[in-house]
């Protein structure tokens, strides 16, 4: 069981599963998607070998379109 | 002691405004005194900053930058003489933002964008009729120079992209996003994780539609990443962009920059 934060809110997870992972089961539009974990951006390259433990808070953030 | 009028260092004997006008034989209509306009008689302090202007009447060139920045917090005026900042895009957001920058009298502009004006810009964008057809990149510089020709100003008629980003704004400290797509967005933020990861990247992000103006804010986001807006209101089919919330969000964006110059938090 795995214990973080995430955008302020405590969530429990079950089992360990990769950032990406954690992003499509949250229902996150991947490509306008941004993630900062324990105050550093995570490169997207990194987002599926990255396991959710390896943080303790995730702000994620969705970007939306206009400029 | 020394001042500083129109720019120049200046000894004087003079105690006040009065006296000083009187021995530097200066005619004026307008008195600024350190970034505030008044028509009070003040004492003079060490270091003070003077501008004497006399309406209607163009200035000599080099008396005219000291002019323009006249009406600007004297400390920050210094912290601008170094200052080379990055835009990415040049629509809404970007366009604001680069004419937020030059009127303040940013030292260096560092733009992007690979696209031209065209009519539906005009709604919120600081571009004119005249403007339409032309490359964003000569409009703005144009814009630029009308307001303030004191900025040096970097085109580049390129579209970004993860690879030429970094290249293109080698020489800023911060660069302000101001893409329209979000999947940009979200490219530049990864790369404030690696080729602009010595860089302060400035993000707007929900800015479309008429919902109140208080919505619209600046947060932190990660050790280099700030973002500005409301964070939700996409552009989409019925939800317009139009000039007031954009021009909020792009100030938003611009204000951070003279904050983060000044060494201040959000």
């Amino acid at each position: 069981m795995i214990k973080i934060v995430v955008n302020g809110k405590e969530r429990i997870l079950k089992n360990d599963i990769s950032v990406y992972e954690f992003l499509l089961q949250n229902g996150y539009k991947i490509e306008f998607v941004a993630i900062e974990r324990d105050m550093k951006i995570l490169n997207r390259d990194f987002w599926q070998k990255s396991m959710m433990s390896q943080g303790r808070r995730y702000e994620i953030v969705e970007f939306v379109g206009g400029g | 002691m020394e001042v500083i009028y129109n720019g120049k260092n200046i000894k004087t004997k003079a105690k006040n405004i009065s006296d000083f006008k009187k021995e530097q034989n200066i005619q004026s209509d307008i008195n600024i005194v350190d970034g505030f306009t008044t028509d009070e008689n003040l004492s003079l302090y060490e270091g003070v900053n003077l501008a004497f202007i006399r309406r209607g009447e163009m200035p000599e060139k080099d008396v005219l930058k000291s002019m323009i920045e006249a009406r600007n917090s004297p400390e920050l005026n210094l912290a601008l003489k170094n200052a080379c900042i990055g835009i990415a895009g040049l629509g809404g957001l970007g366009s604001n933002i680069a004419l937020s920058l030059a009127r303040v009298g940013i030292a260096r502009l560092v733009v992007a964008d690979f696209d031209i004006v065209e009519p539906s810009n005009l709604n919120r964008q600081q571009y004119f009729i005249k403007h339409i057809g032309m490359k964003k990149c000569d409009a703005i510089k144009e814009l630029i120079y009308d307001a303030n020709p004191f900025v040096d100003v970097k085109t580049w008629d390129v579209k970004l992209d993860s690879k030429n980003m970094a290249g293109v704004f080698k020489d800023c400290s911060i660069v302000c996003e101001a893409f329209d797509k979000a999947e940009y967005k979200s490219m530049i933020v990864n790369e404030a994780s690696r080729s602009l990861k010595d860089k302060i990247i400035i993000i707007g992000s929900g800015m479309s539609g008429y919902h109140s103006s208080n919505t619209i804010k600046t947060i932190k986001y990660a050790n280099n990443v700030y973002i500005c807006g409301d964070l939700i209101s996409e552009a989409k089919i019925k939800m317009g962009l139009m000039a007031p919330r954009v021009g909020i969000c792009a100030n938003h964006e611009a204000n951070l920059v003279l904050r983060l110059l000044m060494n201040e938090g959000i």
